[in-house]
């Protein structure tokens, strides 16, 4: 059976069919209802050359018309273009009727109805007591100590919450911050790794070049010999 | 064996599957009739038969279905160039098409339907010896690929179980509509097979649009220049279940990684290089550019993701990632490219979720199409990442839903088919439900204990 793959576009829609040659006129608006929403009787259909997508204003090659004539006698190639207006737009819809959302409320579920639903993640979450639901952690209540291997200026490697990967560089400050609770460890890397340049929060703990400097908790950070690394992966900012 | 079924409806899951296979056969030397040519990488392994089997007279037959309910699509298959690698009895079509509505794929029409198509999904099944499961492609929007979609999953479900589900689901242009009642069409079907399936990777056509004209400089790009950019994902998704020794070999490790849980199964797909021929010279496309520009939020010139466009946003949080790369490509680069991305990124787990990157590498690079758009390259990547970002996007769908069904528009269409009116409001709001769910996912990235902070 011949058939061809035009682009069916309307005010709403656009999309690739392929159409069987024989078909009626009659029978190819029933298919374009469904498609672009515009009823059979208020349908103008007419045909143009590939590539004028963007263009409403390009040549109309026929106007598909005859209700009883196949699709073939209109002559159409692979890829033309058959645009369809709605001849009726008051009575049947505005532009924009079926796309534009902005005079419609979304519908969002309770919090009751979601709670109430039992293939969710909350409640996928409160069965294996997980995330905001698991067992909280005792609490360090008794006052943190400063590590007493860590001194200022030591050379140290700091690690990420990634296994395999560490960070070097220059102990800056031990002690209390503003930002949080505990004891914070200041860390100058060798490379722009960190997250600001020694200040957090507008307070000023030491100075680095911007990204150079970074907090951690003193169980991440070890002291000792590592020298600067020599890293070959070019630096690029994402 | 660890065979795999796919599963191709409607027209976008047929056009998607003729790129699909046209691009297996070139990567395992197989000329347009399944025979394997003397030079094939292919020729001394055995890793492809999970996606062909192969007769007596040494014809190699994809373990494919073709399913529409109309015919022009898959006479187009009957009579192109790949005709005879198909078994015939594994295209099949109807005589009466969907008309672009969930319903009659769903009930009327693709009731007709069902049970020759799962007939045949058994005589495939039983000539396996040890089936891992389905991909269906399929999409949201048409009728055909949301009802009988739906239908299809549904009864895989019944009758395999255990095997896994996945599926390659074209998702809804957020532009541009292929038809007014797709709203309806892809918030039915997805209502219908959340519970029914295990992964579904989501394709955006206007993404791939976008592509084609600005990275590929396609003029009028038609499906069959955007198809063959989904079947390099695809075919990057699927390599290591058809190549000997790649890393990464099962379907089910796609969604042990990828989904979290299971409503949580929508991951995105992105794809690096996206080179014309012409550019393709002056890239160095090494591992660590790769993965930097398909992990980056913004288009470029060579990585563009392969998405719903506008999702990303600063407050999305991935839930779990994976990065399949292909060719010439070595673990340890791979390593330090994903420990520099995790430096350079500030990428936030879940802390629930157990993974971060799984990695997978597959030596075969990825094949050239004749006629093609895209640049013969040594090496390529793909990720998935399965991120909360996406729920904008059902944010978006649900809202034209809204739209309509405030209107009762269309509804008719749908009721005359035998659909119960109530089935709109229960999609709904398991649709709404279902962005509440990424809202609750992200709230453990977002909102960490101090604990998790790590760092100032």
């Amino acid at each position: 059976m011949p058939s061809v793959s035009i682009f069916v576009i309307s005010s709403e829609t656009h999309s690739e069919r392929r159409y069987d040659l024989h078909l009626t006129i009659g029978q190819l608006k029933n298919k374009l209802e469904s498609i672009t929403g515009i009823p059979h009787d208020s349908q103008r259909i007419t045909l143009h050359d590939p590539g004028s997508e963007d263009d409403t204003n390009a040549k109309v090659l026929s106007t598909l018309d005859d209700e009883t004539k196949p699709l073939g006698y209109y002559n159409i190639r692979d890829w033309q273009i058959l645009r369809v207006k709605d001849l009726n737009p008051s009575a049947n819809f505005a532009e924009g009727q079926y796309t534009d959302v902005s005079n419609v409320e979304k519908f969002e579920i309770s919090e009751e109805d979601y709670a109430s639903r039992r293939d969710t993640v909350l409640a996928y979450k409160q069965a294996h007591q997980i995330g905001r639901f698991a067992p909280q952690a005792p609490n360090h209540s008794e006052e943190e100590s400063i590590p007493e291997n860590i001194t200022l200026n030591a050379r140290c490697e700091v690690d990420t919450n990634d296994s395999g990967l560490k960070k070097r560089g220059t102990v800056r400050f031990i002690g209390k911050t503003k930002f949080a609770k505990g004891i914070w460890v200041g860390i100058e890397y060798d490379e722009p790794l960190g997250k600001n340049d020694g200040s957090v929060q507008g307070e000023r703990y030491f100075t680095t070049k911007p990204l150079f400097g970074g907090f951690v908790k003193p169980d991440r950070v070890s002291t000792g010999e590592f020298p600067v690394e020599e890293l070959d992966l070019e630096e690029e900012e994402m | 064996m660890r065979e795999v079924i796919s599963i191709h409806v409607g027209q976008a899951g047929i056009q998607i599957g003729n790129a699909c296979w046209e691009l297996y056969t070139i990567e395992h030397g197989l000329s347009p009739d399944g025979r394997l040519s003397e030079n094939s990488p292919s020729a001394h392994e055995s890793g492809f038969s999970t996606f062909f089997s192969e007769t007596g007279s040494g014809k190699h037959v994809p373990r494919s279905i073709y399913v529409d309910l109309e015919p022009n699509v898959i006479d187009e298959v009957r009579t192109g160039p790949y005709r005879s690698l198909f078994h015939p009895e594994t295209l099949i079509s109807g005589k009466e098409d969907a008309a672009n509505n969930y319903a009659r794929g769903h009930y009327t029409i693709g009731k007709e339907q069902i049970d020759t198509v799962m007939d045949k999904v058994r005589r495939l099944a039983d000539n396996c010896s040890g089936l891992q499961g389905f991909f269906v492609f399929h999409s949201f929007g048409g009728g055909t690929g949301s009802g009988f979609g739906a239908l299809l999953l549904e009864r895989l479900s019944t009758d395999y179980g255990k095997k896994s589900k996945l599926e390659f689901s074209v998702y809804p242009s957020p532009k541009m509509a292929s038809s007014v009642v797709e709203p309806y069409n892809s918030i039915l079907t997805t209502h219908t097979t959340l519970e029914h399936s295990d992964c579904s990777f989501m394709v955006d056509n206007e993404a791939i649009y976008d592509i084609c004209k600005r990275n590929l400089g396609v003029g009028a790009p038609s499906y069959t220049n955007l198809n063959r950019l989904i079947a390099q994902v695809v075919s990057s998704i699927t390599a290591s279940l058809r190549f000997d020794g790649s890393l990464n070999v099962d379907l089910n490790e796609f969604q042990t990684n990828l989904v979290p849980f299971p409503r949580i199964h929508f991951p995105l797909t992105s794809y690096s290089p996206l080179l014309s021929a012409d550019k393709a010279h002056h890239e160095q496309n090494s591992v660590s550019e790769m993965t930097l520009n398909a992990i980056r939020r913004k288009a470029n010139s060579v990585g563009m993701r392969i998405k719903p466009v506008d999702l990303v946003s600063d407050t999305s949080c991935p839930v779990a990632c994976c990065l399949l790369y292909r060719g010439d490509v070595v673990p340890k680069d791979v390593q330090s490219a994903v420990a520099s991305i995790k430096t350079k990124k500030s990428i936030q787990f879940v802390d629930w979720c157990p993974t971060g990157f799984k990695l997978g590498i597959c030596n075969e690079p990825p094949a050239l199409v004749p006629g093609g758009d895209l640049a013969q390259v040594s090496r390529s990547l793909c990720m998935l990442s399965n991120t909360t970002s996406i729920s904008t996007a059902w944010g978006r769908l649900d809202h034209k839903f809204d739209l309509l069904y405030s209107k009762r528009a269309f509804v008719h269409w749908y009721v005359g088919e035998g659909m119960e009116e109530g089935e709109f409001s229960e999609a709904r709001e398991d649709l709404a439900a279902l962005e509440k769910d990424y809202e609750e996912v992200g709230i453990d990235g977002t909102d960490g204990e101090e604990e998790d902070v790590g760092e100032y």
